[in-house]
């Protein structure tokens, strides 16, 4: 009961996980992530037209003027934040562990042990359909209720990633086809 | 004599009369509203409400009887048994479901009993895996003596699997905890009763709607009227708030009541049993090493009466469904030290580790985006309506700058060997106690304010939860994602 050692921590044995290189995504990835942005705008578009059409002031045309310039500079941030978020993703995959990092302005990095992977899931879109390209889900024990979504991949790399992380987690990954990865984008 | 679960059981027929309570219970807000509509209601002659009672009569009788043919179903198709290493249930007529749970991968298993249930002798019984926030695997009732002997046996082979049982192991609980009157006074005076008083305010507006909707009374025109004429002065006000703070503690006492009656904590040599409730009544086994991180909290007046709120997490534990957490209402910080310590034998705070601070970066940056923007919008609104009156929110901007500041200075981490202790709260205290290996994943987190001047928040997740360090220094956090991500993998 009172065996209770606390000696001091090692600094500088830690394995780190920020020098890591991290492998960037598929480049096609980039097109899909400016597809959405550009739908959810179209969404708003739609939405803003419909209410300057039923509430219309009469002599305010200022309103048009204003609303296109607000939109077409919504569009321009939309797609410059998804160019810059897409250069800032990327993963490594290290023996024991699997580290993640997305966003640009908030940016996140994630660190999940192998070991805490419960099941993994490759999921295709109309859009990654499209591309030839696959989303891998990971989910961990009790963890966070949505998983941890990584795009970007090609189907053969997602299938495979999820068979590391899953089955054979640890062991040395089989490098993706060169002409694979070479095709996208 | 033991039991054994290999052969297809039944629920018991008690079903029918706990499933109907259930049922009774949503039938009677929407009877009691017709009820009403039809004896009150204005412009009918007496035929014609003998005609709408007598439709009501059999609209209600009708909603009994399929209540009970559908339990009777229920009862019917329903069947568990134990195959293997897991446990089965099959149920439904039209569609077949069957459930299975492997043993080992139960993570908690709880007896529940409403009145129907204790008249008859049963209980319903619930188990949970860490699959899903859902209740996975129920069976409404089954005699409480053979509920209890499934929990003791379940809980005994996934010992087995683990450590084979000693006989001293099934030795008689030892009795821990029971709240007597001063503790039930003390937990109800330091309630939160402004959540009572809303709660309360709430359920009179949500009646007040649903009457207004049944008799087309207009119910806010009432309300706008009757304040309008009450003429506010320092003694009414004080009437006022002396009526409203006596009915939120007495509607927090009830509540309080309800979930602490008959309150008992035991202790065997491999789990802690606990049984609560005063209508509905939970019995719970938590084996410890499900146990996967402890937090307790008490507000400023709990604090002051050394009276804490623990809770045991398991993988299973819902974070949303309160009424089955296992929330330990403990009255002293002696038994506090004794039920943490079948977790971690020394607190992390206790263990001598100088604590760490969060950055006083987190202060500044809480008041420029979220107390400035609010003052400032509620500012130019009150503007508008009270002019300079409006100015009142800079006590509200006074206010949260010194909660801020409260909170950054009482923010305190204990990071040892193989734990991590967090204390945090402005004016009361809310703690967590983690071992390490049981964190799932750490997450870091930078926004660009915290990237150019080298901060970073640390999130740590839990099974069902997770916890944010905020405004770490930059090296700090690096250390401890990369240190916590060596024991979880350990």
């Amino acid at each position: 009961m009172r065996n209770f050692s606390n000696p001091a921590l090692a600094w500088d044995q830690l394995p780190r996980h920020h020098n890591l290189a991290l492998r960037q995504l598929m480049p096609a990835y980039k097109k899909i992530m400016i597809i959405e942005r550009v739908i959810l705008w179209l969404v708003l578009l739609v939405g803003a037209i419909a209410t300057l059409f039923f509430s219309w002031p009469a002599g305010r045309q200022w309103w048009i003027l204003a609303g296109g310039i607000f939109l077409a500079a919504l569009l321009g941030v939309l797609v410059f934040t998804a160019n810059k978020a897409f250069q800032n993703m990327g993963y490594a995959l290290r023996k024991h562990d699997f580290v993640f990092r997305k966003g640009w302005l908030f940016e996140k990095t994630h660190i999940v042990p192998l070991k805490k992977i419960q099941h993994c899931q490759v999921k295709r879109g109309p859009l990654e359909r499209r591309y030839g390209l696959a989303s891998l889900k990971i989910f961990t024990a009790g963890g966070a209720g949505d998983g941890i979504a990584l795009g970007g991949l090609t189907q053969q790399e997602a299938e495979q990633l999820k068979d590391w992380l899953v089955i054979t987690p640890g062991e040395p990954l089989n490098p993706i086809p060169e002409e694979d990865a070479a095709n996208m984008g | 004599m033991q039991q054994t679960w290999d052969k297809p059981r039944r629920p018991s027929p008690a079903i029918m009369l706990t499933g109907f309570l259930k049922g009774a219970k949503e039938l009677a807000g929407y009877l009691f509203l017709i009820l009403v509509t039809t004896f009150l209601g204005k412009g009918k002659s007496a035929g014609e409400q003998e005609l709408q009672f007598y439709w009501i009569t059999g609209a209600f009788l009708a909603g009994i009887v399929i209540i009970i043919s559908q339990k009777f179903i229920v009862w019917y198709f329903t069947r568990y048994w134990v195959e293997g290493e897991k446990i089965v249930l099959t149920k439904g007529m039209l569609v077949k479901k069957r459930i299975e749970l492997p043993l080992q991968k139960i993570q908690t298993i709880q007896l529940h009993q409403n009145i129907m249930h204790r008249l008859t002798g049963t209980s319903a019984v619930t188990m949970d895996t860490a699959g899903s926030e859902n209740t996975e695997f129920e069976i409404e009732a089954i005699r409480t003596g053979d509920a209890q002997d499934l929990q003791q046996w379940v809980r005994s082979r996934q010992q087995n699997w683990q450590t084979p049982l000693k006989h001293s192991d099934h030795a008689e609980p030892q009795f821990l905890l029971s709240l007597g009157f001063t503790d039930f006074a003390k937990l109800c005076i330091s309630e939160n009763h402004l959540k009572s008083l809303a709660l309360v305010a709430i359920f009179i507006l949500g009646k007040a709607i649903d009457l207004s909707q049944q008799f087309g009374f207009d119910s806010r025109g009432y309300f706008s009227k009757q304040s309008s004429e009450f003429a506010l002065t320092f003694f009414s006000a004080g009437i006022l708030l002396s009526i409203a703070l006596v009915i939120a503690m007495l509607f927090s006492s009830v509540r309080v009541l309800l979930r602490f009656y008959d309150y008992r904590l035991q202790q065997t040599k491999v789990a802690y049993e606990m049984g609560w409730g005063l209508f509905t009544r939970h019995r719970k086994t938590m084996p410890f090493e499900k146990v996967e991180f402890l937090t307790w909290w008490s507000n400023w007046l709990r604090q002051k009466m050394h009276l804490y709120v623990l809770r045991l997490h398991s993988l299973a534990e819902s974070e949303t469904e309160q009424a089955i957490q296992i929330q330990l209402p403990v009255t002293n910080k002696k038994m506090l030290a004794q039920i943490s310590g079948t977790y971690i034998p020394v607190l992390p705070a206790d263990s001598g580790t100088k604590p760490a601070g969060i950055e006083k970066a987190y202060v500044f940056r809480r008041i420029l985006l979220i107390g400035l923007p609010i003052s400032l919008i509620l500012c130019t609104i009150g503007w508008f309506y009270v002019k300079w009156h409006a100015g009142w929110v800079l006590v509200w901007l006074l206010y949260f700058a010194v909660s801020q500041y409260v909170f950054y200075k009482n923010y305190r981490i204990w990071m040892t060997q193989d734990a991590i202790q967090i204390s945090r709260g402005t004016w009361g205290r809310e703690q967590v106690v983690i071992y390490l290996h049981k964190i799932v994943s750490v997450t870091l987190q930078t926004s660009p304010y915290q990237r150019s001047h080298g901060y970073a928040n640390l999130e740590l997740q839990l099974p069902g939860k997770s916890w944010v360090i905020p405004y770490l220094s930059r090296e700090q956090a690096d250390y401890w994602a990369d240190y916590i991500t060596l024991k979880m993998e350990e």
